[in-house]
């Protein structure tokens, strides 16, 4: 009974301390960009432990990043727009305008 | 004066081209860009207050000629970042009732099986962010692109766009749900062993 007692409060106040899930999902989005404060960190850290579905998504959105992460750093290159860089005729193109805008104000 | 101009193409000119050419999708507009944009930088120079990294105010004017493009050619673009925020329904979690704030059953997460070291998967992965990017809003696939692809922090962001921290958080909270159902609705279901 007494244990009973003890974790009805208990229940009261990770209800009152835990975030629902839509502020979960805010959370886990601004986790990635900033250091949350202490009590927005523990509520967040709770919630995904208890529920299966926040933590998917928690999990799949820092799975993404990682793997943007791990191309960006790669060498071994793909056919990806992230791959794509100024060649060197277009270099000189643009350097072309420079100068030649730089004499038409002189 | 070309000096800085000159410079800036050396250490920036990969990065504008990549970010400009991710919008017009042409080689030689998206150079353009980049010209008119070291140009205007030029011009500008005595108003780079220095809040931002010098690439980050670079790419504030990029992200403004961009916005003209897409004026000019008459495409279909949102640009209010305010109506972007200001629609604050949120359709994937109840509004009322016991469970308010909990995940909507059609729209809880799916159980992601992603082997991260096979290149094959990777490949796939790629190909399906882009085209997920690209089905965003601009301005969202924009705060995405920067921050995620390009690794800027968010106040660099916040100066270059010249929007608020708020509007930012939300806007970067709306793009990633909005890719991560995407990828979920088409990599994720793509993949063969996906039945099992």
């Amino acid at each position: 009974m007494k244990e009973y007692k003890a974790m009805k409060s208990l229940m009261k106040i990770m209800n009152y301390v835990m975030p629902d899930c839509k502020e979960v999902a805010e959370l886990a989005s601004f986790s990635m960009d900033e250091t949350l404060p202490l009590k927005k960190r523990a509520g967040l850290k709770l919630h995904i432990m208890m529920c299966k579905f926040c933590r998917r998504n928690y999990k799949q959105l820092y799975l993404i990043r990682k793997l943007i992460g791990q191309k960006l750093r790669s060498d071994d290159v793909i056919e990806a727009e992230a791959d794509i860089h100024l060649s060197e005729e277009s270099r000189q193109r643009i350097s072309r305008v420079l100068i030649s805008n730089d004499i038409d104000q002189s | 004066m070309t000096i800085d101009a000159e410079h800036w193409l050396e250490l920036y000119g990969d990065i504008l081209f990549r970010y400009s050419f991710r919008y017009v999708k042409d080689k030689l507009t998206a150079e353009d860009l980049v010209s008119e944009t070291l140009l205007a930088g030029l011009k500008a120079q005595s108003s780079f207050a220095g809040q931002s990294t010098e690439q980050t105010w670079l790419i504030g004017i990029l992200n403004n000629k961009i916005m003209d493009h897409f004026r000019k050619s008459k495409r279909e673009v949102s640009f209010d970042e305010a109506a972007i925020i200001s629609d604050n329904i949120d359709e994937d979690f109840t509004e009322s009732g016991q469970d308010s704030g909990s995940w909507k059953p059609n729209r809880r997460p799916a159980e992601w099986m992603v082997d991260t070291d096979d290149p094959v998967e990777i490949k796939e992965f790629w190909l399906y962010l882009n085209n997920c990017i690209e089905s965003l809003d601009i301005r969202l696939s924009m705060v995405f692109v920067l921050r995620e692809l390009e690794e800027i922090d968010s106040k660099n962001i916040c100066n270059a766009l010249s929007i608020s921290h708020t509007n930012l958080r939300v806007m970067l909270y709306r793009a990633r749900k909005q890719l991560r159902l995407c990828l979920e609705k088409n990599w994720i279901k793509a993949m063969p062993d996906d039945k099992e």
